[in-house]
């Protein structure tokens, strides 16, 4: 099963994805990793809000999940990559 | 006192019908004086005068089938002396309340309607009742959570004031999934499909939904706040994270909606590895994603209600300072509140007979009230051997669970009281104001889980709040 990583971008960054510019100076480097990892990234939420917009989601192999983190965590314009474990229902058991 | 607001009755889950006024209209004999005054034409005015509403039963298609098909005709002719296809255009339905007072009127007019010839025919058939399980029996009498304070959350009392079933009011539950086809729920819209598909996750979404939306009917249980409009939004594995849900949701909603998140996660005590026992999980604030998407609903006026967690753990720990690794510089610990508030009303579980901290919830200065955290009847799961979801109830729902769904139906009956008065709804911080300075308190010596919500003192507090120049 992939794993969802979340994305937190620095504003500018997280502009130039949303405006789907390739040739864009600020998220060159990101859009580098995304190729390496042979994988994309989504907008996280489709309501829009300035602090809702820089963030970002990537499904990625269980396998290459360390991987990915330590790579996305050393990108330019990146402010937060983490993967959280998934919600549960908080039933008494 | 405000006039008692009317119940809302189930869309389409109703398992009894109503009783009906049968009459056959007289057929037209010119050469009987009685019934000069009948026929079909005279019934009509009749009708009209009378305001009675009558329908046909039959259409018109029907009949000329009859009329086309001989083997319908000897089939049906076999049931009576003489039939004649004509007879079913003269049959009418008139709807009768339940009341005995209202039948006993229609049974007055049948006899009426036939003594002075404009029927053939006329009597009140009874209610048509569904075979459906003897579990649907009303279970009202063990939701003690709808009882006064200090046991209950008094929502008795709400339902007496206009607008205090919840009307009005939006309510957006986030979790997993639901059975929304469940016999004692009103219309529910379903925003997103999840990836979650098991039965586990249907119960709980259904027994979370029972709580608050269940209509009035006279089986199952009743809902805190049936009189709310209801949505749900499912967070999923691959492209709907628990935060993309929470804003997929507030898109839909207005300052003073509701919105439920009934989810909890793995926490950094156990590093945040899954557990059966559930130790060490939090609420779903503290992960930056959540924080935010909280923080953006909040800030356009919608009351976050959040389940706190089943982990035992306590928030005020310094633990929780410590951001898990990845998250931003900017991140810090919402449980301090402070700057990092995420404005939800975080919700602990507490034991039904004296309000005290269960042993499973979280605890700690941040929550803002309980709930009944087990014994709690409500929709879903159903007894061993039954197989009919569409039926199934228990009583024994809990965990934080059952308690975020209690506060979450208190809150909209007061801001459909609110609505219902023309005041503007209560915005988070003066919920979760008056969620504090009100209430049914915890034993005094026992951690933080605050107080059982009290409808009668919340509403009086805020139309105070709203009366205040």
């Amino acid at each position: 099963m992939d794993a969802l990583i979340s994305l937190k971008l620095d504003p500018l960054v997280a502009e130039d994805l949303r405006s789907g510019r390739q040739d864009a100076r600020e998220s060159e480097a990101l859009r580098e990793v995304m190729a390496r990892l042979n994988t994309s990234l989504q907008p996280m939420h489709k309501l829009r809000h300035p602090d809702l917009d820089q963030f970002f989601i990537v499904l990625i192999q269980q396998a290459n999940l360390s991987q990915a983190l330590e790579l996305l965590r050393k990108t330019s314009g990146v402010e937060a990559a983490y993967s959280k474990p998934r919600p549960e229902m908080p039933f008494d058991l | 006192m405000s006039p008692v607001p009317s119940i809302p009755t189930s869309t389409g889950a109703s398992r009894r019908s109503k009783p009906i006024l049968v009459i056959q209209v007289t057929r037209l004999l010119p050469n009987r004086a009685k019934v000069r005054s009948a026929g079909l034409g005279n019934f009509v005015r009749l009708n009209d005068d009378l305001g009675l509403g009558a329908r046909r039963i039959f259409a018109d298609e029907l009949i000329a089938r009859v009329n086309t098909q001989p083997e319908s005709r000897v089939a049906l002719g076999s049931m009576g002396r003489r039939f004649e296809p004509e007879a079913l255009g003269r049959y009418y339905s008139v709807s009768v309340g339940d009341s005995e007072e209202e039948i006993r009127r229609a049974r007055s007019l049948a006899d009426a309607l036939v003594r002075s010839g404009h029927a053939e025919t006329a009597y009140v058939k009874p209610a048509v009742e569904l075979p459906t399980s003897t579990s649907s029996s009303s279970l009202e009498s063990q939701q003690g959570y709808l009882e006064k304070a200090p046991a209950g959350i008094d929502a008795r009392f709400a339902w007496t004031r206009s607008g205090g079933l919840g009307s009005g009011v939006k309510v957006f539950d986030v979790e997993g999934d639901w059975n929304l086809s469940h016999e004692d729920f009103p219309t529910i819209a379903r925003l997103s499909d999840g990836s979650f598909r098991d039965i586990e996750f249907r119960n709980h979404g259904t027994a979370v939904l029972g709580i608050m939306s269940a209509v009035h009917n006279g089986f199952g249980v009743s809902g805190i706040a049936p009189g709310a409009a209801y949505s749900v939004v499912s967070h999923s594995d691959t492209n709907m994270s628990s935060s993309a849900a929470i804003s997929q949701g507030a898109q839909q909603m207005n300052g003073g909606d509701v919105m439920l998140l009934e989810m909890h996660s793995p926490g950094p005590k156990h590093s945040y590895q899954y557990r059966s026992d559930q130790l060490g999980y939090i609420a779903m604030e503290w992960f930056e994603d959540d924080l935010v998407a909280i923080r953006v609903a909040s800030s356009l006026g919608i009351i976050v209600v959040e389940a706190a967690g089943n982990g035992a753990e306590n928030l005020d720990d310094p633990l929780y300072d410590q951001p898990m690794t990845g998250f931003s510089t900017s991140w810090r610990n919402p449980f301090r509140r402070g700057t990092a508030n995420s404005g939800a009303i975080l919700v602990g579980a507490g034991a039904p007979s004296d309000r005290s901290p269960l042993s499973f919830t979280n605890y700690g200065s941040a929550l803002d009230a309980q709930g009944w955290g087990e014994k709690v009847a409500t929709c879903g799961y159903g007894e061993p051997g039954e197989t009919n979801e569409n039926t199934f109830y228990t009583t024994s729902f809990g965990g934080t669970s059952s308690a975020t769904p209690i506060v979450a139906g208190a809150i909209a009956c007061v801001q459909g009281v609110l609505k219902a008065a023309t005041h503007a709804p209560l915005s988070p911080a003066e919920v979760r104001a008056i969620l504090r300075s009100t209430g049914s308190p915890q034993p005094g010596s026992t951690p933080r889980i605050g107080d059982l919500p009290d409808l009668r003192a919340m509403i009086s507090q805020a139309l105070n709040l709203r009366a205040s120049p």
